[in-house]
């Protein structure tokens, strides 16, 4: 029986309406199913210990992985291993979730089977960058838990410096707004990219996120190196009847819907709504407020941009637009040569742990553009430069 | 030990297409249109005129093996055996017969799963590892994720608010949840510098790499001790040389606290995605509550709820009330740390005669 | 080059920085390339090989680099 250990401080976070994951992380500690009870039981007794000192006793990384992966296993170490032997090694596995997170209850049972039988039996569903995350094993499980879920047909994730699980909103699986298959375009970027993302290869991370339209359900524009957002050319499709039941039923059309739409290209006569299309930058308000009347126009495609990431080191960027439209559709070669072309500037000039964005800040945009062979385009910027500072090639200037 | 199976590399995730409910792959692509019946239960109609129910329910995102046997088994009667997952970490049941809407709603709530996060509300929160498995972890952050919901709990399973409301936390400023994008976030954050454990850096870290990690160059070599050396006025405690070398640890349980930033967005919805900004520079680490921080997400909160129109999300209200009128309808003290002196300082210094009293 | 002899390359490459210098794939491939005109995706195989073979192993120091395995 595992040493069970008192925790008053976290079983004050058992108590309250929302989910407990103090409750979760006891039932590990005490399921039967869990073959290793030791796992859990420990990580309560480190747990109230950072809650009483009020600091982590993790340490450090560390060299751990499966064999010919530089990816996918968090290394995660106890630096009291001798308080809490459960959770001398409590490593993390990442294994690459399915496309828009769909399940059928066989498939996670068999992944809950596996985990109880080499880990801790706790999991994310999902982490942050969108992977199951196995939470807590120790070095020896490795390549029996790779063993049990590769040969069942689940591999891992991506960490370190290479390709990062890519991930995606739930897109045409049950959205009406999705202007390309992203749970299609997430699993062959995932499968093209294989190499590159159990193999880390590249200054730093490279995530890509698919958003199908510009709601952006998945937070791309955020957080991803790549973000490829739907969008649409042509005009809004309207169904008057629809618009005039929304009045009907409360919405106030003029002051929801036309005077929120940041390009003023709407006008409501209390019977008809008018769309000036060539105005509309297709933020996706009016849609997304009238779901039955109003749908995106029928020319579909997505916006590709390039660079985001959080803070650390010189300040949060979000990305930039770099291709306005692409048409998305397998088997994907436009996209892929951009993207190789892409990893060929940062290959050759990236700076180690420098991200595509900060790369592109440093060396300029301009410069990026020309080494990618990507055409200047207006929706490239907010605004032209303010500066008279810019440069010229040998072939703009007369001899 | 038994005989382990052949393992395989480079096989990628299975293809999504084996995992979908036979209604989302008789309808893929082919929506129509969709209706929010309640706080967290809506309906997709298909251009075919097919239906399917969602119910949302809220998962604290650490969830042991039964969790998931226990939501299997619900999925199991109601949903012929398929689920899913929201990017936000709750669990979705899908089904495509309306009869069993109400009866799988009715088993949800006798086994007290938290329905809701639908619609015009507080979804769940996106966040960190925190100390449950993180080793820069300056807060937890499951904990500040379950104390701030125990208390916001009713915008998730009932009452609406102006627009969706989006929360993270991040445990430190690596900030691996998407705080520097969200409504209200959290982050855990250092005051004091790293520590340098000359002993240890010549095997544990390579000195180039330290040197370079440092976005404002307070590091250099320091050759006498085969160590580096900190030049502690220019430090600003991101703690990036701690990622590179461990040998430079700094947390330092006194000083470390939680921060919060408001007023970001990622959706393109009406204005364009906007960064979080700074509201409180540091509240205390007071586990296991955080009392401090409850309080003044539940201030920020209130007085957008009081003041922002219809659709409006937060970074919007601010923005068209302005962000001296924030610090007034909030009572949050303005002081230095408010004002940028990082990269991007000079973006968003005032350059005009025009503000409110 | 000889896949064989390449290895070795790459092998001792590693083995001679090590307390020194870390390298990350991308380096070695660079180096591979200036020093012995070695093409980037002749020197990928070789080091998948001496990855797939626990010769050489990943690790991750908030970065990922290549390394020479610890010994118990």
């Amino acid at each position: 029986m595992p040493q069970k250990h008192p925790t008053p401080l976290i079983d004050e976070l058992e108590k309250g309406a929302f989910p407990s994951f103090v409750k979760e992380i006891k039932r590990a500690a005490e399921s039967s199913n869990v073959q290793d009870n030791n796992y859990a039981q420990d990580l309560l007794g480190q747990l109230e210990l950072s809650y009483k000192e009020k600091k982590t006793h993790w340490k450090h990384g560390g060299i751990v992985g499966v064999r010919g992966y530089g990816s996918g296993v968090i290394g995660r170490y106890s630096d009291i291993p001798d308080q809490f032997p459960g959770v001398a090694h409590f490593h993390t596995i990442r294994v690459n979730q399915p496309g828009g997170f769909f399940y059928t209850t066989e498939a996670l049972r068999e992944i809950c089977d596996i985990w109880d039988k080499y880990g801790s039996g706790l999991t994310n569903m999902h982490g942050s960058t969108g992977d199951i995350i196995l939470l807590g094993t120790k070095t020896d499980n490795l390549e029996p838990v790779f063993a049990e879920l590769s040969s069942r047909g689940w591999d891992l994730g991506g960490s370190g410096s290479a390709v990062r699980t890519p991930s995606c909103c739930v897109g045409p699986a049950r959205c009406e707004w999705a202007c390309y298959d992203t749970l299609e375009l997430t699993y062959q970027i995932t499968q093209r990219f294989q190499d590159e993302l159990h193999r880390p290869m590249f200054p730093y991370k490279f995530k890509f996120k698919m958003a199908g339209c510009a709601v952006d359900c998945i937070a791309s524009i955020a957080r991803a190196d790549m973000s490829i957002i739907g969008t649409w050319k042509g005009n809004i499709q309207i169904d008057q009847d629809e618009v005039r039941n929304y009045a009907k039923n409360g919405m106030d059309i003029q002051a929801e819907i036309v005077d929120m739409c940041p390009t003023g290209c709407m006008s409501w006569d209390g019977n008809e709504l008018k769309i000036n299309d060539e105005d509309c930058n297709r933020c996706m308000h009016c849609i997304a407020k009238m779901t039955k009347a109003l749908r995106q126009g029928e020319e579909k495609g997505a916006t590709i941009l390039l660079g985001s990431k959080a803070p650390i080191v010189t300040g949060a960027l979000m990305s930039w637009v770099i291709v306005p439209f692409i048409k998305l559709e397998p088997p994907y070669e436009e996209l892929f040569d951009l993207v190789e072309r892409i990893w060929e500037f940062w290959d050759e000039h990236g700076k180690n742990r420098e991200r595509v964005g900060e790369l592109i800040e440093r060396m300029g945009f301009p410069v990026f553009l020309k080494e990618t062979g990507i055409e200047p385009h207006p929706a490239m910027v907010k605004e032209p430069r303010r500066d008279p500072f810019f440069f010229w090639s040998e072939e703009d200037v007369e001899k | 030990m038994s005989e382990l199976p052949q393992r395989q590399t480079d096989i990628g995730p299975p293809h999504y297409s084996k995992f979908l409910p036979p209604v989302i792959k008789e309808n893929y692509g082919k929506w129509r249109y969709h209706e929010i019946l309640s706080a967290g239960v809506m309906v997709h109609v298909a251009e075919s005129g097919a239906k399917v129910w969602t119910v949302r329910v809220a998962s604290p995102r650490l969830v042991s093996t039964d969790f998931i046997r226990d939501i299997c088994e619900i999925a199991d009667k109601y949903c012929d055996g398929h689920l899913r997952f929201t990017t936000r970490h709750n669990v979705e049941f899908l089904v495509s017969d309306e009869s069993k809407v109400d009866p799988l709603v009715n088993e949800l709530k006798e086994k007290g799963y938290m329905i809701g996060g639908i619609g015009d509300r507080i979804s769940n929160v996106v966040h960190t590892q925190g100390w449950v498995h993180c080793h820069s972890a300056a807060t937890d952050a499951s904990g500040l994720v379950k104390v701030m919901m125990d208390e916001l709990h009713e915008y998730f399973t009932e009452k609406e608010l102006p627009a969706k409301v989006r929360l993270a936390v991040a445990c430190c400023v690596n900030m691996c949840g998407a705080v520097h994008c969200s409504d209200i976030a959290l982050v855990g954050v250092h005051k004091t510098p790293p520590r340098i454990e000359h002993d240890k850096v010549k095997n544990l870290c390579e000195i180039p790499s330290t040197v370079a990690s440092c976005p404002t160059s307070a590091i250099s070599p320091d050759p006498a001790k085969k160590s580096v050396k900190i030049k502690i006025e220019k430090c600003m405690y991101c703690g990036n040389c701690y990622s590179v070398c461990p040998a430079m640890p700094i947390s330092d349980p006194k000083n470390d606290g939680v921060a919060i930033v408001v007023g970001g967005k990622v959706s393109n919805l009406r204005s364009n995605p906007k960064f979080s900004k700074l509201a409180v520079p540091w509240l205390p680490n007071n586990p296991p509550r955080w009392p401090e921080v409850v309080e003044n997400v539940k201030k920020i909160l209130n007085a957008y709820i009081e003041g922002a129109k219809k659709h409006e999300r937060l970074g919007e209200w601010v923005e068209r009330i302005g962000w001296e009128k924030f610090f007034k309808v909030t009572g949050l003290p303005f002081q230095l740390q408010h004002i940028d002196d990082f990269t991007f300082a000079r973006e968003t210094w005032r350059m005009a005669a025009t503000f409110k009293w | 080059m000889d896949r064989e002899e390449l290895k070795k390359i790459i092998y001792e490459l590693v083995e001679k920085s090590m307390g020194k210098k870390l390298y990350k794939p991308g380096d070695l491939f660079k180096k591979l390339e200036k020093e012995h005109g070695v093409s980037k995706a002749e020197a990928k195989a070789a080091l998948r090989e001496l990855m797939d073979a626990g010769t050489l192993i990943y690790s991750y120091k908030g970065g990922s680099y290549v390394e020479i395995p610890p010994k118990e």
